[in-house]
């Protein structure tokens, strides 16, 4: 080949890489198509990953990993502060410019993410306690020079072998490295996937203390409306290292965006016999990130020193209460749907690796990889179900889209005790020692007779299995429909309230405060399946009590 | 220019606009809170869709509710007593409590675990005094662990915020305005830059 056809085509080569930022992410700098010879400017953006130890649930300072800052957005800046071309870093933390030369400059790396050709996220860390500030670093101004310009940047975890003396510039980076795996794992089973907005909001003043947001009081690690706060305060709870933890609440803001949850929210934990809806939604967050990770150990970093914590092994199929009210069977199942794991070694904290216990998977026979779950996810059947979210509905499309896997899918599922079918979870026998909340799903019948829903408290407030009675209803004819909710037996004094859906939309609201009973008359113009969750508001505010209520729908 | 680079340039040009295409922004919509109070005979309203704000979605832990009867403020140099209240839904287990005190805020007793079991309805207390010699924001961290009757731990990170005379800020990493727009603050990390050339 002549040598001006091969010139040409490692410029056209170059070009096609560097412009989209070596990834297909963004450039700007038109510059980048005149004749002039141009100067590079390129380099590579490291963090400190602080990683958790072997031998106990904290982090490990003493074997922090210099990483690569991946997708990271980088800028050249001007002297006036005047953006002249953005790019991200690869999977090496490498960037790369083309500029005029002899221009003036200073890079800007930035705690964002963004992608905006073939699968689009955009997603930066910002500090909730400084007005939601984008975190940013920047580096000395230069002069750029056609000899090419090599500038390395690193950003450390501010820890000085005891204690966090220096700014801890790792930690954005370090949450959103855990969102690049995840969005990565994504992408591979959905190539044109479509993440709107994320905001991450950490700061060192992030406590686990109730206040204000801006103050830093964020009372937890949480996802609500397209934002995920997450602690940071240092020796009492930090969550930037907690990689399960981001992809977590991660998980939560997918089903948000992508899917849909029907959760409540609120506390939870992995052996609660927990509202329907909340079981998924945690059992799915906490699956996703042992998938994400490909490490079935979730952790939570907490203590003095950062040097305590817990953990739960996402693999582990034996819990207690288990069931469809459960997220720990909830994330068990679909870990094990996900994972290719016949067998799993069981990693007993200090225990020699010669020592490690070998344990068949229970009845997990299969490996259908994350694709199929994604898939059920995001598909309009699961979106559009009458029923609220759970593991019912989940699994109902699940088997539509993969017959050839629905005996193994049903060995998981009694597995963990959970026997119902269909996208309500008929026929269930497992009543998590609760009789009142069997059938999930009550048939309320237009003029028909009472059905009667119970509210308890046997396993708690707020969110747990139980606190609400659901009933499933059809609206054959648009019309005004009454419907009566009356204390029938058990706690004299009671606040019952109701909220009807359609497809997980909430319809109308009924929480006046009169004793014992709620009455609503409501002009129905769509027909179809509707969902009534009936409870006493004191089982949600804690104050707790058991009542039975009959509920009667009637032609207005 | 060459007849060979100009197809090479003009190549990738298109290359370059069709691989850099910038898609639109989604946008969504919200609508307000709606709420209905019904008397025995209601009127009949729209069943339209109501936008509620969504609720947090907290990351797993102990099942396990703090309440406290601390004020909010403290005079410096005052003794705070404070008393703090658990309440679970275990059946059996322990639940093990232990604090540590910001430095500057002194907490009697020192140090100390209370251990509760799990299986009564009622709720768990632990009463303490927390003083403070200068003014400013301090944080007393409850660790709470519900072990269970195989000895299996799930815990919860509390914190309670005492504010000693004047309220003050946590220290931070002054944000200062982007100069090129108004919208978006920026902090400023620090880093270490090597040139290699």
């Amino acid at each position: 080949m002549p040598r001006r056809h091969l010139q040409c085509l490692v410029v056209l080569a170059y070009l096609l890489v560097s412009a989209c930022g070596g990834d297909g992410s963004e450039n700007n700098n038109s510059d980048n198509f005149d004749e002039q010879p141009l100067a590079a400017v390129t380099g590579r953006v490291t963090f400190d990953l602080v990683p958790f130890n072997n031998s106990f649930n904290g982090l490990d300072y003493n074997n922090i990993a210099v990483s690569p800052a991946r997708g990271i957005r980088v800028q050249t800046v001007d002297l006036d502060g005047n953006i002249i071309d953005s790019t991200s870093t690869d999977n090496n933390g490498e960037f790369r410019f083309k500029l005029q030369p002899k221009t003036d400059l200073r890079l800007r790396i930035s705690a964002q993410m963004h992608h905006n050709s073939g699968p689009k996220w955009d997603i930066k860390v910002t500090d909730n306690t400084n007005s939601n500030a984008l975190y940013i670093t920047e580096g000395e101004v230069f002069t750029s020079s056609l000899d090419g310009s090599v500038r390395n940047f690193h950003l450390a975890s501010g820890w000085d072998g005891t204690a966090y003396s220096q700014p801890r510039a790792a930690g954005p980076f370090a949450i959103l490295d855990a969102i690049y795996e995840s969005i990565q794992k994504l992408v591979a089973v959905d190539p044109d996937i479509n993440l709107p907005p994320l905001e991450i909001r950490w700061s060192v003043n992030n406590s686990v203390a109730e206040g204000d947001l801006e103050d830093g009081d964020i009372g937890t690690s949480f996802y609500s409306d397209s934002t995920i706060y997450l602690v940071g305060k240092a020796d009492s709870d930090t969550d930037e290292y907690d990689r399960h933890i981001v992809i977590h609440e991660w998980g939560h803001y997918f089903e948000d965006m992508l899917s849909r949850s029907d959760s409540i929210g609120g506390l939870h934990g992995i052996y609660d016999r927990l509202d329907l809806r909340v079981a998924f939604s945690e059992g799915w967050g906490n699956a996703l990130s042992a998938i994400i990770t490909d490490n079935p150990i979730y952790r939570d970093s907490f203590g003095a020193g950062q040097a305590g914590g817990w953990w739960l092994d996402i693999e582990d199929n034996r819990t207690t209460n288990a069931g469809w009210f459960n997220e720990s069977s909830v994330h068990s199942i679909l870990y094990d749907l996900y994972d290719n794991h016949g067998q799993y070694e069981v990693e007993v904290e200090g225990q020699p690796e010669s020592q490690i216990d070998t344990q068949t998977d229970g009845q997990d026979t299969t490996a259908l990889g994350l694709g199929p779950i994604y898939e059920t996810l995001v598909s309009n059947n699961y979106k559009n179900t009458n029923h609220f979210t759970s593991i019912y509905s989940f699994i109902d499309e699940l088997k539509r889209q993969q017959p050839q896997s629905v005996n193994v899918i049903d060995k998981l599922l009694n597995e963990q005790f959970i026997y119902g079918t269909g996208s309500d979870g008929t026929n269930e026998i497992n009543n998590g020692d609760i009789p009142s909340v069997l059938p999930v799903y009550k048939t309320a019948v237009v003029d028909g007779n009472p059905v009667t829903l119970c509210s308890v408290d046997n396993a708690g407030s707020e969110n747990k299995l139980g606190n609400s009675g659901f009933a499933v209803f059809a609206v054959s004819t648009p019309g005004a429909y009454r419907i009566d909710v009356n204390r029938v037996f058990g706690a004299v004094q009671s606040d019952p309230d109701f909220l009807i859906y359609k497809q997980g939309a909430i319809i109308h609201i009924a929480e006046g405060v009169q004793n014992g009973q709620e009455t609503a008359s409501i002009n129905f113009t769509d027909t179809g399946t509707y969902l009534i969750n009936v409870f006493d508001k004191n089982n949600i505010k804690g104050n707790g009590r058991d009542v039975c209520f009959n509920l009667q729908l009637s032609a207005d | 220019m060459g007849g060979i680079n100009a197809i090479c340039t003009a190549v990738a040009s298109y290359c370059l606009l069709v691989s850099c295409y910038q898609g639109t922004t989604e946008t969504q919509q919200a609508s307000n809170i709606s709420t209905h109070a019904h008397s025995s005979t209601p009127s009949t309203e729209q069943a339209t869709e109501i936008s509620r704000p969504n609720p947090d979605y907290l990351k797993p832990g102990a099942a396990i509710r703090l309440e406290h009867d601390y004020d909010g403020q403290t005079a410096v140099g005052e003794t705070e007593l404070i008393e703090l209240s658990f309440t679970e839904a275990y059946p059996q287990g322990e639940l093990r409590v232990s604090l540590m005190a910001d430095p500057g805020l002194l907490i009697e007793p020192q140090t100390a675990t209370w251990r509760f079991a799990m299986d009564s309805d009622e709720p768990h207390t632990v009463q303490l005094t927390a003083k403070a010699e200068a003014p400013g924001k301090y944080y007393i961290n409850i660790y709470a662990s519900a072990v269970d009757e195989f000895g299996r731990p799930q815990d919860r990170v509390f914190a309670l915020a005492i504010k000693v005379s004047n309220s003050v800020k946590s220290s931070k990493i002054q944000a200062r305005a982007n100069l090129e727009s108004a919208a978006e603050n920026l902090i400023y990390l620090p880093s270490t830059e090597t040139a290699v050339k």
